[in-house]
Parts: C-alpha cells; structure tokens; sequence
C-alpha cells in the first residue's frame, strides 16, 4: 500500500502521456475577421479561405513570396495554424494536414458566411451534402464546420463572431472571385440555392448557357462553370486572387516551384486571368483588372 | 501481486477519469486536422486537391467571372 502514494506522480503522468495532454492544450485564438467587429452579416459571401496542405513551409513561401501576403503563425503545439494577411489584413489560413507526399494535393477551401451555422448545417444535410467539419467554436473567429456539396466539393461554413464586412473592391492580393467548376452546373445550382440560400441566375455575360451566378440580397458571390470532360478533371471550388500585372506575377511561379494551368487570357470585363498550381499542388486563379480599372464598372 | 494490481487499478482510473474530463475524445498526435490547437476533423482523401490533374490540366475552356464585383457587389471578401 505504501507504494501507491509514493508512485502517483508515475501514475499521474502516465495517464497525462496516454492522453496525449488534452486538458492542458489551450486552443489558438484566431485573430476576428474584422477589426473592429461590424454588425452586419452577409449570408452566402466568402468570408475566408484556407489552405489545407502537407508542406506548410512550401506554401506559406510560395504565396508569401507571389502575392506579398505576410505570415503569422500560431501555436498549435507541433502543428502550426497560419494566418495570411495582405496589407495588413487577415485574407487566408493555412491548416497543416496529418498526411504527407504529393499524392495529396494541397487544397483551398472557402468558407460561406451564414448567420446559424446549425441551421445552415441542417439544410445542407437536407440537400444531400455531408458534414466533415462538425461545427465548433473558434475563438475569437467564429463557428465553423466543412461539409462537402452533392459532388463531394468541399465548402466551409462561417459564422464570424465580428459580423461580415462591406463589399468593398478588392485590392492586389485580394480573393476576387469564386467559381465551381463541376460537370452538371444546374444540378449543382440547385444544391447551394438550397443549402445556402443563393438565389441562381444563369451567367448573362456568357455565351455559355450552363453557367450560373450565385447572388445573395443582390450581391454575386460567386459563378459555377462546366468543367471539361474527361476523366482526370475534379470538381472543385477555384478562389480567384486580384493581382496588379498578371505577366509578371506567373514570370514568378515556376521559380517558386509552381505551374501555370492555364495561360492567361482575356475575359469579360476586361480583365485578363489565369490559372496556377503552387508548389505544394493547391490550384488559384489569378486575375487583373486591365488599366486598373474594376471591371465591374464597366458594365 | 497485490500491489502490482493496485497499481494498475489506479492508472486505469486515472485514464479513465482523463476519458472522462475531456468527453471521450481524446487527441490522438497525427489522427487529424489540427485547427485551433485541438483535432477537428479526420484527414481524408476528400480533403486532397486536384493538384495537376485538376480541371484536365490543359486549361481548355477555362472560364471564370472577372469579378462578381460590384456588378452585384462583392464577389471578394475582407
């Protein structure tokens, strides 16, 4: 009997060891997406982006080097949350992933603003997609889940805690745009009317019928595409950076290690876009507005 | 023996208590995603990008709306 109180501080970090230190880690506080909060929210915007990737060091050099973005890390023990800014303002993070090697392409996810991320959880259920992500807390950011659409396309869900800021346009290194890209536009149109409330209009703009934009109060958020055929393509969510010389930000990528996908072209609008691989298998578009005029103006 | 069994006992509970105090779920180092100083979620395939292979890796046909701007607004964020 004697030994036992002699050998629970044995005991004691036993259990501590097998339980990996659960109670003793103190999640990460993520900066609010907006400094100061605002009250307005703005359902169906993409408010954020991560990055979820097997080379954290590679990626965070890749976009910090193209875009200009500066990293903050933030301690997760021996797997780093980072924040990317641009201009001083958080734009993006970028989660470390448990799996290594290059057979697991890195991969951005956007997260849609919502104002009850239960209920938001609950009609995307009820729209035949799939929870991931549970939801959860994260101070001083927000509630969030990921769930995958009817197409298995990965999409995140926001509750910010600092409300959703304005529609301000965008600046170089600013996400511009996002497009689906999937192979049947309209059955995926009715997913995220359903799921997240987008009102669905086809693309005006487009000679391409099966193309759709995703609005909510009036506002585009965002555009489904036709993806090619073949069976290689993927559907995906593709997040479009503004940049201020599209020639000379893809002179920079091969050198970082990265690919163009898709050579840069003009679009409506008169913008000019184009499509990247970073060095750690992630895809982003690129686009810059021609003259440095917001295209949207033009219209 | 006796002590042995006391021993043992008593680690059991202990990690059972740890069970407890942290309802179950308990972090296992590499098992997930680590997001916010605790695991969120499985890593999983459905996580992985298309990496080169995405969109046919040709580019043909690309399109994507310039901006949903202030055509309607923000298609952009911060």
């Amino acid at each position: 009997m004697k030994s036992i109180p002699r050998l629970a501080p044995v005991l004691a970090a036993v259990a501590l060891l097998a339980g990996g230190f659960p109670s003793l880690v103190h999640a990460a506080k993520f900066p609010p997406l907006n400094t100061p909060a605002v009250t307005e929210h703005r359902p169906g915007k993409l408010v954020w982006a991560d990055l979820f990737t097997a080379d954290p060091d590679g990626a965070t050099k890749f976009y910090c080097s193209l875009f200009g973005w500066t990293a903050t890390t933030l301690d997760q023990k021996d797997k780093s949350y980072t924040v990317f800014s641009n201009a001083g303002s958080p734009v993006a993070g970028l989660a470390p992933r448990s799996v290594k090697g290059a057979s697991h392409p890195s991969r951005w996810i956007g997260y849609f603003a919502v104002t009850d991320i239960a209920a938001a959880l609950d009609a995307v259920i009820k729209a035949g997609g799939t929870v991931h992500a549970p939801a959860r807390n994260f101070p001083d950011r927000g509630y969030q889940a990921i769930v995958t659409d009817k197409d298995t396309v990965p999409i995140g869900l926001l509750q910010s805690g600092s409300g959703d800021s304005p529609d301000d346009e965008r600046q170089p290194g600013d996400w511009n745009w996002f497009e689906l890209y999937v192979k049947n536009p309209k059955d995926s149109s009715a997913f995220y009317h359903d799921a997240i409330g987008f009102d669905v209009a086809p693309e005006s703009n487009s000679n391409r019928k099966s193309e759709f934009v995703l609005s909510t109060a009036g506002q585009a958020r965002g555009g489904i595409a036709p993806l090619p055929d073949g069976d290689d393509v993927k559907p995906s969510w593709l997040g479009v950076i503004r940049v201020a010389d599209l020639d000379q930000t893809l002179a920079k990528v091969p050198g970082l290690g990265g690919e163009v996908l898709v050579a840069p072209r003009s679009v409506e609008f008169g913008s000019r876009f184009a499509i990247i691989l970073d060095s750690t298998g992630g895809t982003v578009g690129l686009v810059q507005y021609l003259d440095n005029a917001n295209p949207a103006n033009s219209q | 023996m006796k002590t042995t069994r006391k021993i043992l006992l008593g680690s059991l509970i202990l990690i059972g208590l740890q069970f407890a105090w942290t309802g179950c779920v308990v972090p296992v180092g590499g098992a997930g995603v680590i997001y916010g100083g605790n695991p969120w979620f499985q890593d999983d395939v459905w996580l992985d990008g298309g990496g080169r292979g995405w969109y046919g890796g040709n580019g043909g046909g690309a399109y994507v709306h310039p901006n949903g701007g202030n055509r309607g607004g923000g298609g952009g964020h911060r």
